[in-house]
């Protein structure tokens, strides 16, 4: 890298130096000059104002941002020029292109849009980045820029803010009956998961219905008397579920419920139409609230008062969320406004410019540094709370993004209407999709260790994925069925389960008997082998002592005959002893064959035995419902602040 | 995107021409009131005595007419059931009947009620008051009797207990239309309401599946609980809507959508069927008397063979709520008497029928007046429907001053009156008509209409259209007319014009107007009387244009280049042979179609404007020679028989369609040789009609019963006023005295003018010449300089006395001057008892001449 300036140096002779040295030096670095020039390595090329960016500039920008016109102030012809700036200040910010007005105007992330009329090609902006990125530099023996601010660390320092102490809060008994029964399911306008326990909240008719993530169990249900509820938010200690929702067109309310009892803590609101957004702070001081009058609404919890209000959003507030240390709060509109406000004042502090789209979700990072916002113009944009300003815009849905949502660790699920489920590093890498086959998921949320996402989509399936393979668990049912009708699905299953294990109990039985008889065949061919042997050796003997006889009587006749009936026995027992063992190899295979289909329907019986514990372990759980605590609020004032 | 119309052109008149008016022999009394009614009355003076006459006599008539009615009520000459045929497939198809009554007079009635219906397989459907419900399949017939008639219906019913798949498009869409919720003023405008949009009457199905199904989730629509969707609550106003109440829960189309949201909010199959036409029924109905009804039926026919009656889902509008008004359910009213034009809308496709409204027990006689030719058998024709009588023929200075003023724009001098008066060639009227065609002032006239047609006017930014390419434009029109060039000839120069615009004048017609959009609307509005500027942005509302006939019909003009020539002023124009109109949904290349006719084959490289001209200006385009026809016709009645000319649409048809047809074919005939359609006009009855009125005819204003009284346009009048006075007017551009008429750019323009209306001819549209009387022109003529200087400069009184001619000569002579008539006895009486003592002669004859100026009788063309 260094070659040019060593022939530089060398190039100029120093007239002290023999002749020969100066060539056999002038010889080394061409030829290192030479090594350098071929060695390959294009990535690793400086990309300099000189070099790569100011015949861009040539091309589509000098003709207006030049000394005599300077548009907007702005001169690029030369390199101190473009530092500089123009009209309303530096242009470029050594190291972060998205933070460069001149970045986000050629890729018409921000007004003005540049050239005018027309965008550079893809290549062209990709080389002002890595300009950008690289400190620009002016030529190849410039110094790096040194970034005007620290690099912003997007690294998640805590991941437990609000994490209650204890185990996490669990559902109490909730009741198991739907307030709605349907037979299709409809889309889900909110999924929340509870941050520390595998307890996720889905958006129903009239109801929000609670699942357990780690079993995927159904938990119970949450009456919402007033109406559809239309946003859902967990507590960040995740004792506390709020739902915002009504009847669209003509009432809307907030309400918070204690899961582990299952009680209103309060009702807040009476607005005029189904309140589309709200969120409640991690000190349970404030809730906010929005919705389609455009209004952003924030009540105190100790009385239910409104403390401020805004109309700063001009069209419906479609997102609402506090930063978990409830410091601010962030509001989204179907215009694309995004805002973020001092929580406990109200006071407007940051403007987040950018989204072209209306808002579809808003999402803090749980150390409160960074905020995510999803907008239907495709992006999901990453911001920088105590700045306002942007620190990643993912192309992440062409067409739209519905949903956004972070993990503890500072990863982020997303999902869109080019019908892909997403999960991304901070950073903005991508990790993977989720696989996603049905249209329109238009909500995702991560469980509590962020191993797996929850998503729904149009038709009104809820999936469960597992988030380091990408594959599909299982399903979460949005649409109960009554108990009655759980009752009479469970009783008449376990009828069936009982027959199928006395079906399997009987085949056992059968199969149980044939090992048996198998054995038995088997032990006998043992049993007849030993005693063939047995016989042989006392014919053995027979013959023997017959030998003997004949020995010492060699005319006796009668001796000679038990002799020779000896030795046919003999004969004989010694052919049995020939074919036993293959008898016996027969029947041991026999018996092991039969002996493991008795092990197997064995298995079969347990099997069966278990699953219909199961059940009827269920069905009584479906049966000894306990009337659980009404969905009225509480009597006397119940104070949210912990 | 679909964007189909289609019009079914309504048979107007077919019926009831046939039924010709056949009234029994009226009684002695009412012969003789018939002769008083058409006695021919004088145009000027009261005519109180005859008015109190006609009082006591249309007292008595009632009274004779009752007696007269019951004694001999029309006879039923024909009994119709509609539709033809029924055809039920599927469950949920029905078929309403309507059957009428036709009586000898014309007269029609709806007779559905008092009808019986018999169906042959009682099996096979369900009759309910007078709708036909499926129950098995099979064919029969029904028989339909009224007063002895019978008629019989073929049936046939099919796979009726199979159930039709409830369709987005079929089922959904057509509740949205005539509910009203996709109309401009509600969620069909350009931004929708509070966010949600709809296609404008629904030109967009795909699209309004999206915004209402997955635009906003979870917010428009419940599949979870149906009824509770926010799309029914906010239709039925059980939440409030600024809409307020468009149906009731529970009725059809409450019902309609819920099936549908039951359903899971389905999308239609691509293969969806798509309405090929619509028929509606019966095409022709005269009512009698405020409060008579007639239910309409309108029957769609789909791409799949199958037929529905959509009465239900129709928009129904009149044109004249007055005389009949329609309601949702399709049933015309009549009110007061009069015609009325109802346009049925469904999908987008629109149709129209037409309904007479005539009193009750009118006596109605034709009185024996001549048809000079086929004008005025067809006007008599549409009166007769109407029971109008036309009123009596013109007296013969009336006549003299209106031919003349219709003909060349100015009046008939002193002479002429007196020669004209004194005639008694039987033909005087055909000979001056005659004589009036040969004059130059004629083609005068008429270059200044085309002028205004042609949008001739210089442009402040001369580059654009210096005054030099103005009056060479002008100059080449002049040339075209005055040697009687057939105007299908000249529209084809004009549509092809090519070369430099200083050489060919007529290429001038590309520097006017150089979008190409624009221009096609121009050539539309102005050569056909149609406009299509509507169907830019969605398929027009009120008529049959779909957005792909008006980018198809823009794209003859693609190709139309322009570039400068040597001096900056030219343009030379030539064929580009490149260039293309996109639709702008879709951006699809749109390929040139004749505007309502076929899509001709252009060969590559060839001038798309010689297939286009060799179209519009031909027999092929049935739209080119009825135009024509119809701005002859409105020059000289004061109002087209489509009316503004230049709007003919589905919803404005011709107040007489035959006539308009006849005229168009004579004019093709004679090869659009327009003189020859003139000289037809003015030869006829109708033209040379009293404005007066008779008992019949007071209210009506379209059927030409009776002549209108209109004001003389701007520079007509201005040229007039000079004429009269002797005066000379100078005007930029032009020498001393040179008439307003011969004005060639239309930028150039004086007070008088300007107030009096003079078209700045910025658009093609009729509208740009204003004839309404005002506040304005009242006070200019009064106080202005118009009347008072010419009548000074002009100096004729004070040039007559010194001749020596007596007061008795000179008041003659103004009035036959002025209002081209001979004063009447009162009038002299009354004159000269102005010349008091110490008066001088000449400050009353001016001030006479001032007053005839500023009468209405002078600045009315009647």
């Amino acid at each position: 890298m260094r070659a040019h300036s060593v022939a530089e140096r060398l190039s100029v002779p120093s007239r002290s130096r023999s002749g020969s040295a100066t060539k056999l030096l002038l010889v080394a670095s061409l030829a290192a000059s030479a090594f350098a020039a071929t060695s390959p390595d294009p990535a690793a090329k400086k990309i300099t104002y000189e070099d790569d960016v100011l015949p861009i500039f040539r091309d589509n920008c000098l003709k207006c941002h030049n000394p005599d016109k300077q548009k907007g102030d702005l001169d690029l012809t030369s390199f101190s020029a473009a530092i500089k700036g123009g009209g309303s200040g530096a242009t470029l910010n050594a190291a972060d292109p998205d933070n460069s007005q001149l970045f986000k105007s050629v890729t018409h992330a921000d007004e003005p849009s540049m050239p005018p009329n027309a965008k550079l090609t893809d290549r062209d902006i990709a080389t002002i980045r890595k300009w950008i990125e690289g400190g620009l530099l002016q030529g190849v023996n410039s110094k790096a820029i040194a970034a005007n601010k620290p690099a912003v660390d997007l690294a998640i320092k805590s991941t437990n803010l609000g994490k209650p102490d204890g185990p996490p809060p669990m559902p109490g008994p909730l009741p198991l009956d739907p307030v709605v029964t349907s037979a299709r399911g409809s889309a889900l306008s909110a999924i929340a998961h509870s941050p520390w326990a595998p307890v996720v909240a889905l958006a129903g008719a009239k109801q929000i219905v609670l699942h357990n993530t780690r079993d995927l169990e159904f938990i119970g249900v949450i009456p919402f008397a007033e109406g559809f509820p239309f946003d859902l938010k967990f507590s960040r200690n995740g004792k506390l579920l709020l739902a915002s929702g009504g009847r669209g067109g003509k009432s809307g309310h907030v309400v918070v419920w204690d899961i582990t009892t299952g009680e209103r803590v309060i009702t807040i609101g009476d607005q005029f139409d189904s309140v589309l957004a709200a969120d409640i702070s991690a000190d349970q001081q404030w809730i906010a609230l929005g919705g389609p009058d455009r209004i952003l609404k924030i009540h105190n919890t100790k009385d239910g008062a409104l403390e401020h209000r805004s109309k700063r959003h001009t069209e419906w507030v479609t997102a609402v969320e506090f930063s978990p240390d409830s410091k601010f709060l962030g509001s989204g509109d179907r215009n694309g406004g995004l805002m973020l406000w001092e929580a406990a004042t109200g006071h407007e502090m940051f403007s987040l410019p950018g989204h072209k789209g209306a808002i579809t979700a808003i999402s803090w990072r749980g150390d409160s540094e960074m905020v995510a916002s999803a907008s239907e113009d495709g992006t999901v944009k990453l911001w920088k709370a105590s700045d306002g300003s942007a620190l990643r815009s993912l192309p992440a849905h062409p067409g739209g993004a519905l949903s956004v949502r972070f993990a503890h660790d500072g990863r982020l699920v997303t999902s869109g209407r080019d019908n892909k489920v997403q999960i991304w590093e901070t950073s903005g890498r991508n990790v993977r999709a989720l696989s996603f086959t049905g249209e329109l998921p238009n909500r995702v949320t991560f469980n509590d260790d962020g191993r797996k996402a929850i998503g729904s989509d149009w038709a009104g399936n809820v999936i469960v994925w597992d988030t380091q393979t990408g594959k599909v668990l299982g399903d979460l049912d949005a649409t109960p069925p009554p108990v009655a009708a759980r009752v009479a699905e469970s009783t008449k299953r376990i009828a069936a389960l009982q027959t199928a294990l006395n079906q399997a109990t009987a085949a056992h039985t059968k199969v149980d008997q044939e090992a048996r008889a198998a054995q038995a065949k088997l032990d006998q061919a043992r049993k007849s082998l030993a005693e063939t042997r047995s016989r042989l050796t006392a014919q053995g003997g027979e013959i023997i002592k017959h030998s003997e006889q004949i020995a010492a009587e060699p005319e006796n006749a009668a001796a000679k005959e038990k002799l020779g009936k000896a030795r046919e026995q003999v004969v004989a027992l010694e052919a049995r002893i020939a074919a036993l063992p293959k008898e016996i190899a027969e029947a041991t295979r026999q018996a092991a064959a039969a002996n493991k289909k008795a092990s197997e329907a064995k298995v079969v019986v347990v099997d069966a035995r278990a699953t219909l514990t199961a059940a009827q372990a269920s069905l009584a759980r479906w049966q000894n419902v306990r009337p659980t605590a009404a969905a009225k609020p509480a009597a006397g004032k119940v104070s949210l602040i912990p | 995107m679909k964007n189909r119309t289609r019009t079914t052109q309504p048979q107007v008149g077919a019926d009831l021409r046939a039924a010709r008016v056949a009234a029994p022999l009226p009684a002695p009394t009412e012969r003789k009131a018939a002769a008083l009614r058409n006695a021919a009355r004088p145009e000027v003076g009261p005519y109180l005595g005859t008015g109190v006459g006609i009082f006591i006599l249309a007292c008595l008539l009632p009274f004779s007419a009752r007696a007269f009615a019951a004694a001999s009520a029309p006879a039923l000459s024909d009994v119709k059931v509609f539709p033809a045929d029924i055809n039920l497939k599927t469950r949920q198809d029905r078929q309403s009947l309507v059957v009428q009554a036709i009586y000898a007079d014309g007269v029609t009635r709806d007779v559905t009620g008092q009808s019986t219906f018999v169906l042959g397989n009682q099996a096979l459907a369900k009759l309910d008051k007078a709708t036909l419900f499926p129950v098995a399949d099979g064919a029969t017939e029904l028989k339909v009797t009224f007063s002895g008639r019978t008629l019989t219906v073929p049936v046939k019913v099919e796979n009726a207990l199979a159930e039709q798949p409830i369709s987005f498009v079929k089922d959904v869409m057509p509740v949205f239309t005539k509910a009203g919720c996709n109309t401009g003023g509600c969620h069909g405008s350009s931004r929708g309401k509070d966010g949600f949009r709809l296609s404008l009457f629904g030109y967009d199905p795909d699209g309004d599946h999206f915004r209402l199904t997955r635009e906003t989730i979870a917010r428009r629509i419940n599949l979870e609980v149906p009824e509770e969707s926010l799309v029914l609550e906010k239709a039925t106003n059980r939440v409030p809507h600024t809409g307020g109440e468009r149906f009731k829960a529970g009725t059809d189309f409450y019902n309609v959508i819920l099936a549908w949201l039951k359903a899971g909010a389905p999308k239609d199959p691509a293969n969806v069927a798509t309405v090929d036409r619509l028929e509606i029924h019966p095409r022709q109905s005269v009512l009698e008397g405020t409060g008579a009804t007639q239910q309409l039926t309108v029957r769609a026919f789909y791409s799949d063979g199958t037929d529905r009656d959509v009465t239900a889902l129709t928009a129904f509008m009149s044109n004249n709520d007055v005389a009949v008004k329609v309601g949702e359910d399709g049933k015309a009213a009549a009110g007061v008497r009069g015609e009325a034009f109802i346009t049925a809308r469904f999908e987008a496709h629109a149709t129209g029928v037409q309904v007479l409204s005539i009193p009750k027990n009118l006596n109605f006689t034709w009185p024996a007046v001549a048809e000079h030719n086929y004008i005025d058998g067809l006007v008599h024709a549409k009166l007769k429907k109407l029971r109008l009588t036309p009123s009596a023929v013109s007296a013969d200075a009336t006549f003299l001053r209106r031919v003349y003023l219709d003909i060349t724009g100015t009046l008939p001098s002193a002479d002429d009156v007196r020669k004209f008066l004194t005639d008694t060639a039987p033909a005087k009227r055909t000979a001056v008509i005659d004589d009036l065609l040969s004059r130059k002032e004629f083609v005068d006239l008429w270059v200044m209409k085309w002028a205004e047609l042609l949008q001739i006017r210089s442009a402040d930014q001369q580059l654009q259209m210096s005054t030099k390419s103005a009056l060479q434009y002008f100059e080449w029109l002049e040339d075209q007319i005055a040697r009687n060039i057939p105007v299908d000839a000249m529209v084809k120069t004009l549509l092809t014009a090519t070369g430099p615009s200083f050489e060919a004048p007529a290429a001038n017609f590309y520097k006017v107007e150089r979008d190409t959009l624009k221009l096609s609307e121009n050539v539309a509005q102005a050569f056909m009387g149609v406009r299509v500027q509507c169907a830019q942005c969605h398929n027009h509302p009120f008529d049959r244009w779909t957005m792909n006939d008006y980018y198809s019909f823009a794209a003859f003009f693609a190709h139309v280049g322009r570039k400068a020539g040597e001096d900056p002023r030219e343009t030379i124009v030539f064929n580009n042979a490149s260039g293309s109109v996109k639709h702008p949904v879709g951006g699809k290349d749109m390929a040139p179609k004749f505007l309502g006719g076929a899509q001709p084959v252009v060969p590559k490289g060839g001038d798309r404007r010689h297939i286009l001209a060799d179209w519009l200006a031909s027999p092929d385009n049935p739209y080119f020679a009825r135009n024509l026809a119809n701005i002859i016709w409105a020059h000289f009645f004061g109002k087209g028989i489509v009316d503004p000319v230049d709007d003919v649409r589905v919803s404005n048809p011709a107040s007489n369609p035959e006539l308009l047809e006849a005229l168009a074919a004579q004019l093709t005939d004679y090869r659009y040789d327009f003189k020859k359609l003139v000289r037809d006009i003015c030869r006829s009855r109708t033209y040379q009609l009293s404005p007066v009125a008779n008992e019949t005819n007071g209210a009506d204003e379209q059927n030409f019963a009776r002549a209108g009284i209109r004001r003389i346009r701007a520079e007509i009048l201005l040229d007039a006023l000079s004429h009269v006075t002797a005066s000379s007017e100078k005007i930029r551009g032009l020498p001393q005295g040179a008439r307003a008429v011969a004005i060639a750019d239309g930028r150039t323009s004086t007070y008088f003018l300007t107030t009096f209306g003079r078209a700045t001819r910025e658009t093609p549209c009729s509208c740009e010449v204003k004839m309404e009387p005002n506040l304005s022109q009242a006070l200019h003529l009064l106080n202005g300089d118009a009347v008072n200087a010419k009548v000074v400069n002009g100096g004729l009184v004070k040039k007559w006395l010194k001749t020596g001619r007596s007061r008795e000569e000179i008041i003659e002579e103004l009035y036959l001057r002025t209002l081209n008539r001979f004063p009447t006895a009162t009038e002299s009486e009354k004159i000269l008892a102005f010349f008091t003592e110490g008066k001088s002669a000449e400050v009353v004859l001016n001030d006479l001449f001032w007053s005839l100026l500023n009468a209405k009788e002078f600045v009315f063309n009647h």
